[in-house]
């Protein structure tokens, strides 16, 4: 049996097999990482760039652009603590609660919503006008176009309690905030505090209780992708697979059945089989090597 | 010989049904997403047979392993020429391929199955 696996042929092609095989190897780890990483790749990639002023990505009532989705800025303004609202219907590490969004009035005068973080009820002391930071504060976040209007008749109500929306839509948000507003919102990563117009900074705010930070990249669903996983299991099935083709084929060399033969025949080496090896393919016109 | 022609035949159409139904559900997606927003966000046959969406691709996944493996078992008991059964093997990827990989495989091996029935019998007679 070794004799014949040493045999040029089968080494040839016991090389291609583990090629492939290493190939169908590499990409079943490929939707092995995929299920079990499954945050968007092109939004991480987006939201690892170095950070610009948010004045030159978007402005006021600019048309939010592809290129500035998911985008770190750096936007430079002071809170408007008594105009913070909560979103509620968030979900955060598994657990459903509310975003804190907060409008940050900018130095031209617009402003832009932050989500300054996630809070697990409306009354957690993080999410109270009192634990909003005070002065000029310079946030770095990603910036995110800002969400669709919710799906509801007209006339029809939220049913929210005062100071809570449901999505964070500019639509709603300028008719409760009295700025120009951008049409998309921040979610902060992380702030400090800017100099005041006279130079000076102050100290950088002391968050007494900050809300939870709300991450940069969409928290995917949490659990293991089940189509990647299958995908992952049926790569590294078909490279076991080429490997177990190409023993089947030295064992029937081995045998001798390998010129074709029906191996598990009752018949034993039907006659009119040996006498023709090929004789389906004799009606097409192009027969290709056989092995 | 028999048998394997049959487990070949059941799996082609199978795989070839759950490949229309992924064509369907990717077709559907593309209808269906909105611009600017990635294809496979869009809810796709999800739309039309709840949850779909999800189970489609991993029935679709598992049938072509099994039926690659039936198209070799197939392949190492009537040994048809190795190239087109490579191509059988990949129509399997290709919409509606695997229906005229499935013709032409039966129409390869149907005469094989009544040249061993008649080599039976031949071999039969002398005893």
């Amino acid at each position: 049996m070794l004799r014949t696996a040493l045999k040029p042929r089968w080494l040839a092609l016991l090389v291609v097999v583990l090629v492939a095989a290493a190939g169908m190897a590499r990409l079943g780890q490929w939707q092995w990482d995929r299920a079990h990483d499954n945050a968007d790749e092109n939004v991480v990639a987006r939201t690892t760039q170095p950070p610009v002023p948010i004045g030159a990505v978007i402005k006021a009532r600019q048309t939010f652009t592809g290129a500035a989705a998911d985008r770190p800025v750096v936007a430079v303004g002071t809170y408007s603590a008594a105009d913070q609202l909560l979103v509620p219907e968030r979900r955060l590490s598994g657990r459903t609660g509310l975003w804190v969004l907060t409008p940050l009035v900018l130095e031209d005068g617009s402003a832009v919503g932050v989500v300054r973080g996630w809070v697990p009820d409306a009354a957690d002391p993080a999410a109270a006008a009192a634990a909003v930071p005070t002065g000029p504060v310079a946030v770095r976040g990603v910036l995110r176009p800002a969400e669709p209007p919710p799906d509801r008749a007209p006339g029809e109500s939220s049913g929210l309690p005062a100071g809570q929306v449901e999505r964070v839509d500019v639509t709603e948000l300028i008719g409760l905030w009295r700025w120009p507003l951008l049409t998309g919102y921040l979610v902060l990563t992380d702030y400090t505090a800017a100099a005041t117009a006279d130079g000076t900074t102050t100290a950088v705010p002391v968050a007494a209780a900050s809300p939870a930070r709300v991450p940069a990249v969409p928290e995917g669903t949490g659990g293991i992708d089940l189509r990647n996983l299958s995908y992952a299991g049926q790569w590294f099935l078909f490279a076991g697979f080429g490997i177990f083709m190409w023993w089947r084929l030295v064992r029937d060399d081995h045998l001798g059945v390998l010129p074709p033969a029906p191996d598990d025949d009752p018949a034993p080496a039907a006659p009119a089989d040996a006498a023709d090896p090929h004789p389906a393919d004799e009606t097409t016109p192009h027969e290709g090597a056989t092995l | 010989m028999k048998a394997a022609l049959t487990r070949y035949r059941v799996l082609a159409w199978a795989t070839g049904v759950f490949l229309l139904l992924l064509t369907l559900h990717v077709v559907l997606q593309a209808v269906q997403k909105e611009p600017g927003q990635p294809l496979f966000e869009a809810e796709g046959i999800g739309a039309v047979l709840p949850g779909a969406g999800a189970w489609v691709p991993i029935v679709h996944g598992w049938l072509y392993l099994v039926y690659v493996i039936v198209s070799v078992d197939l392949w190492f008991r009537t040994r048809l020429n190795f190239p087109r059964m490579v191509g059988v093997a990949l129509a399997g990827t290709i919409p509606f391929m695997s229906f005229v990989a499935e013709r032409w495989v039966r129409h390869q091996v149907e005469p094989m199955l009544g040249r061993e029935r008649t080599a039976a019998g031949t071999a039969a007679q002398p005893q």
